[in-house]
């Protein structure tokens, strides 16, 4: 019995020793593997913790698994679509299931601060790239002519959202009119004035004003009335 | 039972109970709002039902492992308890701080870390809680007639597990460090100073139980410590692939924790050997079956479910999907919690020298024990559906959740349903036993064939 206590005890302190110098050695690297922290992006790790919000979502695979995990959050959103979301849910994304936690503005640019942190974390691959990329072909299989304006279009859609609500060859949501053949219904002028303001031309839509520059609009444009 | 103070350790076991049946409710309401995510919303959104069903489930284990604590301590060191005055302060302490939890985190009063979120100040009166009972059962062992095996790997788990809670109490800027740092407390708790836990007091219950050797017992207590330690304490690094921490943690992580199944293989083995050595029949069946049904599911959940899925190449696939909520339904309930009613089944009717119905008992053991295995199966299959859709195909969250989910949440909401139920009858069957156990009011002297 005291040679099974001494092993016990042995095994304890070389796996315990192990440990402490492989968080010594882990904590050193830390600053070459996550980027540095700055003020909001502390700030919005202090509104992460205070929203609860790892009980709904995760963040680099830990959490809750009732939303998406955000660690690529920031790099599949807009910084800007990121703030109005946190800050008013429904309005940007009307149906949404997540909670409105009323956030300040501040909170949500912090919070949005901290989720742009995340996603440069290097995280040794994870979350992996998926061996079909379902959501371009999806895209891609009835634009007509690819380019650089229909990627960079395509990049729009998927940045500001549109899937949560429309969907595209059976992918997407489903609370707003289902868009695989958008462009058979409108033209390029319709679809513009419809997206610089929603209201204007139909007064009861849901749709929110998604308020996009420029040059990104005429590609979001040109890749829908591509769509047939 | 051969002394007065191990009733100390029923107010626990109360508790412990009710807790236990606060986690399945709120269990019931966030698997609904799987299916109808407006349900309750308004009143009591997912991430707090699910923080009140994580830390009711910590508290309740921790205060049933607390009460089998209580009831064997004396029994192994030989005398009455140190301080039956301590160990009921105690317990009021720690009872109000967990209702002062579960009514802060109602109104968002959190700390915002899973399994963690009590706040700082609650953290606080939880270590001395800790304290108050390390150092109530030391001085009884250290009063009493000294150290047994048993005691030994149970105090140094409760004293561990003290000492990794206060690795958990910091705030940290950094995402990557906060992880690291809570996989600590988390990782190094259930497969590290837990198990040691669990392990002494099944230990306990089988030298009681069955009635081999306590010699024999103790060793495999030993070795099963040794290989859970030898393997889990760097088996750490499972949880160290993805976080932002370096690579070669993929290595670690991936050697130590496809080691960490063969303690449990161990017990599996140890346990059915002891079971046939046997030489007197124990009156409590019903212990029984929740030891040796909970060594088996113990052996599954973490064993089986885990390896499963700790390699680096499945891992990046399966992390953070239905998969790792399967395995830690499982894990948990047939490690620790069918562990928790062992012992509230063999400790509280030993004051009536065993001689109860366990008619109710055992529907609920088979209710409780099937439906728990069905539904971490449908939520085995989610996980593999959801890996498939939005891992390899590359599917976005909300649509493999709104498209493809509902029917694997709807049987796994049914099979948590008549989970419930079964939970609903022990707690019956418990009251019922606890005041029959109470009109008896004198510590039997027990037949030397029950108390070796």
């Amino acid at each position: 019995m005291k040679s099974l206590r001494n092993i016990l005890v042995a095994v304890v302190l070389v796996s315990v020793l192990a440990l402490v110098y492989l968080t010594y050695d882990s904590t050193a690297q830390l600053a070459q593997r996550t980027p540095p922290l700055t003020d909001d992006v502390i700030k919005g790790k202090e509104a992460w913790q205070q929203n609860n919000c790892i009980n709904c979502h995760t963040i680099l695979g830990n959490g809750a698994y009732f939303a998406p995990d955000l660690t690529k959050a920031a790099a599949k959103r807009s910084g800007k679509w990121l703030i109005g979301f946190l800050a008013s849910p429904d309005t940007v994304w009307p149906g949404t299931v997540m909670a409105n936690i009323s956030l300040t503005s501040d909170d949500a640019k912090n919070l949005t601060a901290f989720l742009t942190w995340v996603k440069d974390v290097d995280t040794n691959g994870w979350p992996p790239k998926p061996l079909s990329v379902l959501q371009k072909d999806s895209h891609e299989s009835n634009v007509n002519g690819f380019g650089a304006t229909i990627d960079r279009g395509i990049g729009v859609f998927d940045s500001e959202g549109c899937s949560g609500c429309h969907r595209i060859n059976g992918i997407g949501g489903n609370i707003g009119p289902d868009l695989t053949k958008i462009g058979n219904a409108r033209d390029k002028e319709w679809l513009k004035n419809f997206l610089q303001n929603p209201q204007n031309v139909k007064p009861n839509t849901m749709m929110p004003a998604p308020n996009i520059p420029g040059e990104e609009m005429d590609a979001l444009v040109d890749y829908l009335a591509g769509l047939k | 039972m051969r002394y007065e103070s191990q009733k100390e350790a029923y107010p626990y076991f109360v508790l412990s109970s009710i807790l236990f049946c606060l986690q399945v409710i709120f269990g019931l309401i966030i698997g609904a709002q799987f299916i109808w995510p407006g349900l309750f919303s308004s009143v009591l959104p997912f991430n707090i039902g699910r923080e009140i069903h994580l830390n009711t489930m910590v508290f309740w284990l921790l205060l049933g492992l607390m009460g089998a604590t209580y009831y064997l301590i004396p029994e192994e060191a030989d005398r009455e308890l140190y301080s039956p005055a301590i160990a009921k302060m105690q317990f009021w302490l720690l009872a109000l701080t967990g209702v002062a939890a579960v009514i802060g985190f109602l109104f968002g009063w959190t700390e915002g870390r899973e399994y963690i979120e009590a706040p700082r100040i609650l953290d606080w009166l939880i270590v001395v809680g800790a304290l108050m009972f390390l150092y109530n059962i030391l001085m009884t062992i250290i009063k009493g007639k000294g150290w047994t095996v048993v005691t030994g790997i149970l105090i140094s788990g409760i004293g561990g597990l003290s000492v990794i809670y206060l690795f958990g109490m910091k705030f940290f800027g950094n995402l990557v460090l906060d992880q690291y740092y809570w996989w600590w407390v988390i990782h190094l708790w259930v497969e590290g100073t837990w198990e040691m836990i669990a392990a002494a007091i099944l230990a306990f219950m089988l030298i009681k139980i069955t009635g081999v050797e306590r010699k024999h017992i103790e060793k495999w207590l030993y070795i099963e410590t040794i290989l859970v330690l030898g393997t889990g304490i760097l088996g750490i690094g499972h949880h160290y692939f993805w976080i932002g921490t370096p690579e070669y943690w993929l290595a670690i992580g991936g050697f130590f924790s496809m080691l960490e199944p063969i303690p449990l293989v161990l017990m599996v083995w140890d346990t059915a050997r002891e079971y046939k050595k046997t030489n007197i029949k124990h009156p409590n069946e019903l212990a029984l079956y929740w030891i040796y049904g909970g060594v088996i599911l113990h052996f599954i959940g973490a064993g089986v479910l885990g390896v499963v899925q700790t390699l680096p190449v499945v891992n990046q696939w399966t992390h953070g999907t239905q998969l790792t909520a399967s395995h830690g339904h499982l894990a948990f309930f047939g490690a620790f919690a069918m562990l928790v009613i062992a012992a509230i089944y063999y400790m509280v009717p030993d004051m009536v020298n065993h001689k109860y119905s366990q008619k109710l008992g055992k529907k609920a053991f088979w209710t409780m024990t099937i439906s728990m295995v069905l539904m971490t199966a449908v939520l085995f299959g989610a996980g593999l559906v959801q890996v498939y859709l939005e891992r390899v195909l590359g599917m976005d969250f909300n649509t493999v959740k709104n498209q493809f989910m509902n029917i694997w949440m709807i049987w796994r909401f049914i099979f948590a349903v008549v989970f419930t139920i079964g939970v609903g009858m022990f707690t019956v069957d418990f009251f019922r036993i606890l005041l029959m156990v109470r009109k008896t009011n004198t510590v039997p002297k027990t037949p030397e064939s029950l108390s070796i």
